[in-house]
């Protein structure tokens, strides 16, 4: 399929319109049968699809996303449409007004498919934490799309859509973008709102796009980098215009820039990874980059760190979910409203949820927080001094994004330490609130996509994205 | 961080501390899995953190940044949702509440 800017190029110049291109992605939705959608928005997105041909038959796009069909990570508040977070106790919520990314995509004219697959508050890296049902990998459906924006991934991979918005609190846009064979990018924590981007972690989760090309992102950055003083974390920058630069970028590019290689990252990586991993090395050097020895000692702390981290957070924002004021409710709890509470919540959450918000409740508790919360969270501070030493010496850092790539459907392990390994090499990021981006390269021994992943300065987004456009547009 | 062994009784306490309910089929796993987290955070005991500020959320580290998006506006009257439509998701509401099961037992 192709990608937004090719689309956006066709659009004005009148050789396909939005709603045929809108129908083009449903027929791909049906065809790939992937389980990617919660809610698909055919009858709304053919009435939308009309209303931005209308106008930019008259005045031509405003913009990259005008008449673009897109689809949002169920996570995303959107008024009048059923935002389920993945979750049972969120199965009926249909919210009374839109989030920011909501806003801004009608904003811009895009034509919004649906509703796509997660795991429950984005709690997973398999997408098979969810009553709606796995998520299956379009480039071959025996293997998860990777979680926990799985529906994200695989709306993009099989052409449903030409870009989704994911949610990143420990990888989860980089990793699924990564089993599809596609672009996954973090930004910089504080660079795009998060209002009415349901909460897991709010010190680590991010709003994160995913689409076939780094050029697309510069497509869709500038549409989501206004500031929005509704969430008080986002920073005063001003937004992203960085299309030209990469239309116009070349290999050369990368003359001259450091790119740092993490000591023993790659090592643990499978053999085919690694494989991969190092031809991409390679690759940057004959395009004339610098590779630079670089050392982050305290990342392998990384799972510790978030998993305590993540799960406080999380054991505080899902405390809103009382069957009170929204969501599912226990009508039959008897013997007072603690009851309704215990009831409704234990009925709603599925068993990861619950696992998470335990362990969390926990390491705030009376007695222990200082051991754990505390604790990881000044080990959160030396992973961020880690970067910032590493920083010194280098433009971007070169890491994988998993250890593997896509596993079969059902493999996943019961083992809850082995399962939160996948996160290795995302994490950190997350912790430091750094941008990152998932880049397909190759395949691996199951012959699905493999890949690495860039990481940038804070703040730096539009650089990363730059380096990472010119290895794109490589001969 | 000391060798912390999770009882069925912690696992309960903390199940009730967050307002839910773990059958009692459950326990021994949720049980599990909670001692095999703790066993594995206990790395962290490795890590020398003498002197170092907890780090909470990235946006401290950029201060400058932050204090000029000062969260702070005027006080000034702004529109918000309507009752009617934010009761619309509520389970049970009567007369522009939320209700609820009676929280004061009658005499």
């Amino acid at each position: 399929m192709k990608d937004i800017y090719t689309l956006h190029t066709e659009l004005k110049n009148k050789k396909i319109s939005a709603v045929e291109a809108v129908k083009d992605c449903l027929s791909k939705l049906k065809k790939s049968n992937c389980n990617s959608f919660i809610s698909v928005l055919e009858d709304k997105a053919l009435v939308d699809a009309q209303t931005s041909q209308d106008e930019i038959q008259k005045n031509g796009p405003k913009n990259y996303l005008h008449g673009v069909p897109y689809s949002l990570k169920d996570l995303f508040i959107t008024k009048d449409i059923r935002t389920t977070a993945g979750s049972k106790i969120l199965y009926n919520y249909i919210p009374p007004y839109d989030g920011y990314m909501s806003e801004q995509f009608k904003k811009a004219g895009g034509v919004l498919v649906g509703k796509v697959g997660c795991d429950q508050f984005g709690m997973g890296s398999t997408n098979e934490n969810t009553p709606f049902g796995v998520v299956l990998n379009p480039l071959n459906k025996d293997y998860v799309a990777g979680g926990s924006s799985g529906g994200s991934a695989a709306s993009v991979a099989e052409g449903s859509s030409y870009f989704s918005i994911g949610t990143d609190t420990g990888g989860s846009t980089r990793l699924p973008a990564n089993f599809c064979g596609i672009v996954g990018y973090k930004p910089s924590y504080g660079r795009v709102s998060r209002y009415g981007q349901i909460a897991y972690g709010s010190s680590l989760d991010q709003s994160a796009p995913i689409a076939k090309t780094v050029l697309d992102m510069g497509c869709i950055i500038s549409n989501i980098t206004e500031k929005d003083p509704r969430d008080t974390t986002n920073v005063p920058l001003p937004k992203i215009e960085i299309v030209n630069d990469l239309v116009n970028m070349k290999a050369s590019y990368l003359k001259g820039k450091k790119i740092g290689l993490p000591a023993g990252f790659i090592d643990a990586c499978d053999a085919d990874i690694k494989k991969n991993l190092l031809a991409a090395i390679d690759e940057f050097k004959k395009l004339g980059a610098e590779m630079v020895d670089v050392t982050l000692p305290n990342a392998k702390y990384c799972v510790s760190t978030y998993y305590l981290i993540a799960t406080s957070e999380a054991s505080a924002n899902l405390a809103r979910f009382d069957g009170i004021h929204y969501g599912h409710r226990d009508m039959k709890a008897k013997d007072g409203i603690e009851q309704t509470y215990v009831k409704s919540r234990t009925q709603g959450f599925g068993e990861e949820v619950k696992r998470r918000i335990i362990l969390g409740t926990f390491s705030l508790s009376s007695g222990y927080q200082d051991q754990y919360f505390a604790k990881a969270c000044k080990v959160r501070r030396k992973i961020y001094n880690d970067f910032q030493t590493a920083f010194k010496s280098c433009d971007v850092i070169f890491s994988p994004v998993c250890a593997s790539n896509a596993f079969k459907i059902g493999q996943s392990d019961n083992d809850p330490i082995k399962m939160y390994m996948n996160d290795l090499y995302t994490i950190p990021v997350n912790l430091a609130g750094l941008p990152g981006i998932a880049l397909p390269y190759g395949k691996g021994a199951n012959q699905l996509p493999t890949g690495f992943q860039l990481i940038g300065k804070t703040f730096q987004d539009a650089e990363l994205l730059k380096i990472a456009r010119a290895f794109e547009v490589r001969a | 961080m000391s060798e912390f062994i999770v009882s069925k009784e912690t696992v309960k306490h903390v199940a009730k501390l967050a307002r839910l309910e773990i059958a009692e089929s459950e326990v021994a796993s949720f049980q599990q899995h909670m001692q095999k987290i703790l066993n594995y955070v206990k790395e962290l005991d490795a890590v020398d953190t003498n002197g170092i500020e907890p780090l909470y959320s990235p946006v401290y580290e950029n201060l400058d940044l932050y204090y000029k998006t000062s969260p702070l506006r005027h006080d000034e009257i702004q529109a918000s949702l309507e009752v009617d439509a934010l009761l619309k998701n509520a389970p049970q509401a009567s007369q522009g509440q939320f209700k609820v099961e009676a929280v004061i037992e009658e005499e």
